[in-house]
């Protein structure tokens, strides 16, 4: 009975370890729907002041009535106001599928009890809390360069921030709204007065945006209200919305080349959505070598390489959402065909001759000694 | 006639040692003992040789029966075995008028030091050629050659005269 449970126990254990995995690499993307909303409720949205929304507005599955309050004065451009119709349930299906999908990326930093805005400049991760989180001042994202740099704040309970804040974004390669910051709240998000901030919002329950609050991105709650008052939100200037998954290059190592012979490897990129673009981003490949003859998910490393030496370079696959995985290699390339050498016999003809003659002479000496 | 009998044993030894060889000689040359035995075996010796090169801190890389550094590459072939030599060796052993539990004793021993000297022999002319290309000939034909013939009829002299068992004489 003691080893069936223990045979249960790791059966079961490897089962959460493969779901887990799969989870960790699945592809989060905002469905098509969903990325059209700038705004979008469970229960009801509702609107005080001269808010400006940039995109669709949409309450699911909150009644029809009560949906649209405040709109106008609230003022609805580039979208309108789907009132528990069929694109705002759709809208809801894939905000439920991309929030799972995002809660169920693992951790890389945990900043339970810190303010955001005394962490200093953020760069690329998964960020958590396993309670609340809390916004006073501004908050540097640093994208690196990339806009598809991937942010993901996983927040247990409520966000919120002070009066004045701000999230603020450095080598954002020209990105104003990053396609890869998300915003998951296990609960509501509050932004305060004057906040201005950057990103996509998903909640659990509801969103309130203070005075004056404005967001570059998408306020997406998904069973409660979405409350504005005298706000800006808008998406026109986001990306398709991508997390992106870990994107596999390999081999992780590939054999070394002989100056003179033809060489030839496959590289394959996986984990993304294809069709993959693959570049040589650092380093460069021997002499002679080149990619080519490309599919949609491989690329040969391939010609005669004409320099002998050691050559590091890195393989960066870039997938069909701009999504990058990269992997280094160093190939060793050994001197011209030349020099290899044909290693002769242990013993040659004439060397040969000479074991047998001296083996001969010695074993008759021997055996007459062994016998004597 | 004296001198005739006590030459006898020397003939029939070197009869025996002869036929054997032949015998080495026609089993190596089979076709499918070629295919199955001879050719993994040298493969064998290559990745021996790899492990005693990595062992040493020397950079290689191994393509078929290639071993290759970063400036010189040498071609393991069939020859490079230590098989012709390790023949000749456990045919005079063979050969010889003693037990056959000594001869089998000393054929193992033979063979097993006759292939270590081999790989010894391969690591050693794969790293002069990468750190000292000009004495690889000198060493491979000259130096490598006369150590393996001296160092089998050796082998062969020490077993005969220390650890060859007499026979049970056959009672008249």
């Amino acid at each position: 009975m003691k080893r069936t449970n223990v045979g249960l126990k790791v059966i079961l254990g490897l089962a959460a370890l493969l779901i887990g995995t799969s989870q960790a690499h699945a592809a989060v993307v905002l469905g098509s729907t969903v990325q059209t909303f700038a705004v979008l409720g469970g229960s009801t949205v509702t609107n005080t002041g001269t808010s400006v929304i940039n995109g669709n507005v949409g309450v699911s599955p909150g009644p029809i009535l009560q949906a649209a309050a405040g709109f106008p004065p609230g003022l609805i451009i580039g979208g309108t106001f789907h009132a528990n119709d069929a694109t705002a349930g759709l809208a809801q299906g894939e905000l439920t599928t991309a929030y799972n999908a995002v809660a169920a990326i693992p951790c890389t930093v945990n900043l339970s009890g810190q303010d955001l805005g005394t962490v200093g400049v953020l760069t690329p991760g998964v960020y958590c809390f396993t309670t609340s989180a809390q916004l006073t001042g501004p908050l540097t994202l640093d994208l690196q360069g990339n806009p598809n740099s991937q942010f993901i704040f996983k927040i247990g309970s409520t966000l919120t921030t002070a009066t004045g804040s701000s999230v603020v974004l450095t080598n954002a390669g020209g990105s104003t709204c990053p396609p890869n910051l998300y915003w998951q709240v296990g609960s509501s998000a509050t932004l305060g007065t004057t906040t201005s901030f950057i990103g996509n919002i998903l909640a659990l329950t509801s969103i309130t945006l203070n005075t004056s609050a404005s967001v570059v991105g998408r306020t997406l709650a998904r069973n409660g209200a979405v409350t504005l008052d005298t706000n800006t939100v808008n998406m026109s200037t986001c990306a398709a919305a991508v997390v992106c998954p870990a994107i596999t290059v390999s081999p992780a190592t590939l054999p070394g080349g002989t100056v003179g012979l033809a060489y030839s490897q496959t590289v394959t990129a996986s984990g993304g959505s294809p069709s993959y673009s693959f570049l040589v981003t650092s380093g460069a490949l021997p002499p002679g070598l080149s990619l080519s003859g490309a599919t949609a998910s491989t690329i040969n490393v391939a010609g005669t390489p004409t320099t002998g030496g050691s050559f590091s370079f890195t393989i960066t696959a870039t997938d069909a959402n701009g999504c990058t995985g990269s992997t280094s290699y160093v190939v060793a390339v050994a001197g011209p065909l030349a020099a290899v050498a044909v290693g002769g016999p242990t013993l040659d003809s004439y060397g040969l001759a000479v074991l047998l003659m001296l083996l001969a002479v010695a074993g008759v000496f021997a055996v007459n000694r062994f016998n004597s | 006639m004296g001198m005739a009998s006590s030459r006898k044993p020397g003939l029939v030894f070197v009869a025996r040692f002869f036929l054997a060889l032949i015998v080495f000689y026609v089993v190596a040359a089979l076709g499918p003992v070629n295919d199955h035995v001879i050719v993994p075996f040298t493969e064998l010796v290559v990745r021996g040789t790899a492990f005693l090169l990595r062992s040493a801190h020397q950079s290689i890389d191994v393509a078929g029966t290639v071993i290759r550094t970063p400036h010189f590459a040498l071609d393991v072939r069939n020859g490079c075995n230590g098989v012709e030599a390790m023949m000749v060796l456990a045919a005079a052993t063979l050969a010889f008028p003693a037990t056959f539990r000594s001869r089998l004793a000393g054929l193992l021993a033979g063979c097993v030091a006759i292939q270590i000297l081999n790989l010894v022999r391969v690591a050693s002319l794969v790293w002069l050629g990468e750190h000292h290309r000009q004495f690889f000939d000198f060493v491979h034909v000259g130096v490598w050659q006369s150590i393996v013939i001296l160092a089998a009829v050796a082998m062969f002299i020490v077993w005969s005269r220390t650890f060859a068992e007499k026979p049970l004489a056959t009672p008249s």
